[in-house]
C-alpha cells in the first residue's frame, strides 16, 4: 500500500474513497496548507525585500517591516483561503444537491494543496534565483511610465512569468485532485464535481493569464 | 578872362567826354566769368546737379545782357534755361547764374558752354567744367565668423569707403535677408569724404541658409543712391564649437533598469555650458538619474555621467546629449550606445523567454498531464 500524499496524487480517487466513510480530520490539511503558506511567506519576503530598493530612501525603512509583516501573514492567508475554497466548492456542489458536510469538504480541499506545495517549493526556488540575480534602481512612483516600466521589470520577467505557469500547471493537478475530493466528500457525480471544482479554478487560472499580459 | 573861362569849359567837356566816352564793346568786355560750382561737385551717371556760374561787370557802367544760357554737351544735358532775358549787371557787381544739369550715361569730364549774349555788344562764352563718375561706395566685410550655425549670433563687421573723388552724404548701412535678424536693424554713417571710410558692426542671427544683403543708402547731392553686396550664409560646422565626446561608456543592467556611465568631454574650443545628458526613444529615462547635468564644460574639461533607463526590444538606444553656448543657443547631438550585450544581465533577465523556462513548464505539464490522465484511468479501474 502505498504512501497516502503519494495516494492523493496518483490515485485520488482510491483516496478519497476510503476517506469518505472516516471522520473528518482537518489536522494533516491543515498542516499541508500551512506548509504551502509557509514556502509562500518566504518568497513574499524575498521579493519584498528585493523591491525595497526600489522605493525611496525614507520608505525603506518600512518595507523590512512590511517583509516580516508578509512573510508571518502568508501562512495565516493560506488558510483563510483554504476555507474560502472550501466554502466556495461547498456552496457550488450545493447547487448540485451535494450531500456531505462543510467539514468534509475542509479536510478533502486541504489535501488538494498537496500539488500546490510542490509548485510552492519549485517557485520557491525560482524566485529565490530572481531576487538574488536582480538590484533595483530607486524608482520615481510620480513618474507613471516608470511606474510602469518597473512593473514590467518585475512581472514580465522571464522569471516571474515562469512561476506563475508552473503554478498554473500544478493547481490542475490540485483541480484534479479536488473533483474526485468533492465526488467523495458531497456525493456528486464526476461530472458535476468537476464543474464545482472547474468553474472557480477556471475562472482563478484565466485571471491569471490576463494578469500575464498573454491575452 | 573870358578866353580863360571859355577854355576851362571845353576842358571840362573834353573831360567828360573822355569819362563816358567808352563803347559798349568795351564795357561787354570788362564783363568776366569769375567763376563756377556744381552741387554735388561729382554726377554719377543719371545724376540731376546746379551749376552755378558767377559773373562780374568790372566796367564803370552797367553792362545790358540780352540773356545767360548753358548748352548742352555731349553727356550734360541742361534741364532748364531759367535767363532766356536778363537786364544789366551794374558796374562792379557780380551776378550768378544757376542751372539744372542732368548726367547722362558715361564717365569723363565734360565743358557745357555758358554763353551770356549782350544787347549791344557780342557775346561772352565760358565753358564750365563738370566731372562724371560712376564709382560708387565700396562695401568690404572685414570680420566674419568662419561659419554659420543656425539660432546662432554672429558678429560682422562692414567698412563703407568712398573712393569717389567727391562726398557722399546721409549714407546708412542696412542689413536684409530673410530670415536674419540683425542687431543693430541699420547703421548711419552720415558724410564720407573722397577717400573717406566707416566701419560698423552688426550681430546676425540666420534662421536659415541664405544671402545677407548689405545695403548703403547713399545721397550724392539731392540724388538719392543705394549700393549694395552679398554675403552667402551656409550653415556648417563651427570650428571652434564646443564638441562633446563621450568616451568609457558602460551600460549594465539591474532589474530589467540599464545604468548608462562614462565620460563627456569637451573637445571643442568653446566653452558649452548646461550640459546634460540622457537617453531618447526607445529607451525610457527612469529614476535616479532620468536626466544628468554636468553643468558646464570648459574645453579639454572632462566630466563623468550617469544615467538610468529601461528599453524594450531595443538592442541599441541614442544617448541624448544638450548643451548651450554662451548666448545661449542649444545643440544636441545623439550617440547609439548598444544595450545588447550587457555583461552584467541577470540570469534570466534578457528581453526574450529563456529555453529553460520553456523546458520547465513543459516538463511540468507533461508531468502534471501524465499523473492525471494516471488518476483518472485509475478511477475507473477502482472499484464502485
Amino acid at each position: 500500500m502505498s504512501h497516502p500524499i503519494v495516494e492523493v496524487l496518483l490515485n485520488p480517487d482510491a483516496f478519497f474513497r476510503k476517506m469518505a466513510d472516516r471522520a473528518p480530520d482537518l489536522m494533516l490539511p491543515a498542516a499541508l496548507v500551512l506548509v504551502t503558506g509557509i514556502i509562500g511567506g518566504i518568497a513574499a519576503y524575498l521579493i519584498t525585500n528585493m523591491l525595497t530598493p526600489a522605493f525611496p530612501a525614507e520608505a525603506q525603512g518600512i518595507m523590512g517591516i512590511i517583509a516580516v509583516a508578509g512573510a508571518v501573514a502568508t501562512p495565516i492567508f493560506s488558510l483563510i483561503g483554504w476555507v474560502v475554497v472550501a466554502i466556495i466548492f461547498y456552496a457550488i456542489s450545493s447547487v448540485f444537491k451535494g450531500s456531505g458536510s462543510l467539514k468534509k469538504t475542509l479536510e478533502f480541499t486541504g489535501y488538494g494543496y498537496v500539488p500546490t506545495a510542490l509548485s510552492s517549493a519549485i517557485s520557491l526556488v525560482l524566485t529565490a534565483q530572481f531576487t538574488s540575480s536582480v538590484t533595483l534602481p530607486q524608482i520615481d512612483f510620480t513618474d507613471p511610465a516608470a511606474v510602469t516600466a518597473f512593473q514590467a521589470t518585475v512581472t514580465h520577467s522571464p522569471m516571474m512569468t515562469a512561476v506563475v505557469g508552473i503554478t498554473i500547471v500544478f493547481l490542475l493537478w490540485s483541480a484534479n485532485i479536488w473533483i474526485f475530493g468533492m465526488k467523495h466528500a458531497r456525493n456528486l457525480t464526476l461530472k458535476n464535481a468537476a464543474i464545482t471544482v472547474g468553474v472557480p479554478v477556471g475562472i482563478y487560472i484565466i485571471y491569471q493569464i490576463v494578469s500575464l499580459g498573454v491575452i | 578872362m573870358k578866353r580863360c573861362l571859355l577854355f576851362c569849359a571845353v576842358f571840362v567837356l573834353l573831360l567828360a567826354g573822355v569819362v563816358s566816352g567808352a563803347t559798349p564793346q568795351e564795357n561787354a568786355a570788362r564783363v568776366t566769368v569769375t567763376g563756377f560750382s556744381v552741387d554735388p561737385a561729382v554726377l554719377m551717371p543719371g545724376d540731376a546737379a546746379t551749376v552755378t556760374v558767377t559773373v562780374k561787370n568790372t566796367a564803370d557802367e552797367s553792362v545790358a545782357l540780352r540773356s545767360a544760357r548753358m548748352f548742352t554737351e555731349r553727356n550734360i544735358v541742361i534741364l532748364d534755361n531759367p535767363y532766356q532775358t536778363f537786364g544789366s549787371i551794374g558796374p562792379g557787381n557780380e551776378v550768378s547764374f544757376t542751372f539744372t544739369v542732368r548726367a547722362s550715361t558715361g564717365d569723363g569730364i565734360f565743358y557745357p558752354p555758358f554763353v551770356i549774349d549782350f544787347r549791344d555788344a557780342g557775346s561772352l562764352r565760358s565753358p564750365v567744367t563738370v566731372k562724371v563718375e560712376s564709382t560708387e561706395p565700396r562695401i568690404s566685410v572685414m570680420e566674419r565668423p568662419d561659419s554659420f550655425a543656425e539660432g546662432k549670433k554672429a558678429t560682422i563687421k562692414v567698412k563703407v569707403s568712398n573712393p569717389r573723388s567727391g562726398e557722399i552724404n546721409g549714407v546708412t548701412i542696412v542689413p536684409l535677408g530673410d530670415g536674419i535678424v540683425s542687431t543693430p536693424t541699420s547703421v548711419f554713417a552720415g558724410a564720407l569724404v573722397p577717400d573717406g571710410m566707416a566701419e560698423v558692426s552688426f550681430e546676425i542671427t540666420p534662421s536659415r541658409e541664405t544671402d545677407l544683403v548689405l545695403n548703403v543708402d547713399y545721397r550724392n547731392g539731392n540724388n538719392q543712391r543705394s549700393t549694395s553686396a552679398r554675403l552667402p550664409i551656409t550653415f556648417s560646422e563651427d570650428k571652434k564649437q564646443a564638441e562633446i565626446v563621450v568616451s568609457g561608456i558602460e551600460v549594465t543592467r539591474e532589474g530589467g533598469v540599464y545604468r548608462a556611465s562614462g565620460d563627456v568631454t569637451n573637445a571643442g574650443l568653446e566653452v558649452a555650458k548646461a550640459v546634460v545628458i540622457t537617453v531618447g526613444a526607445p529607451a525610457v529615462p527612469v529614476e535616479p538619474n532620468r536626466v544628468y547635468p554636468v553643468a558646464s564644460l570648459d574645453p579639454d574639461d572632462l566630466s563623468s555621467f550617469d544615467v538610468t533607463f529601461t528599453a524594450e526590444d531595443a538592442d541599441s538606444v541614442p544617448l541624448v546629449i544638450e548643451y548651450k553656448d554662451e548666448d545661449g543657443n542649444a545643440y544636441r547631438s545623439t550617440i547609439p550606445i548598444s544595450i545588447g550585450s550587457t555583461g552584467t544581465v541577470a540570469p534570466g533577465e534578457s528581453g526574450s523567454f529563456p529555453a529553460w523556462a520553456i523546458a520547465l513548464i513543459l516538463l511540468a505539464v507533461v508531468a502534471v498531464g501524465g499523473v492525471i490522465v494516471y488518476s483518472w484511468k485509475k478511477a475507473k479501474q477502482n472499484p464502485e
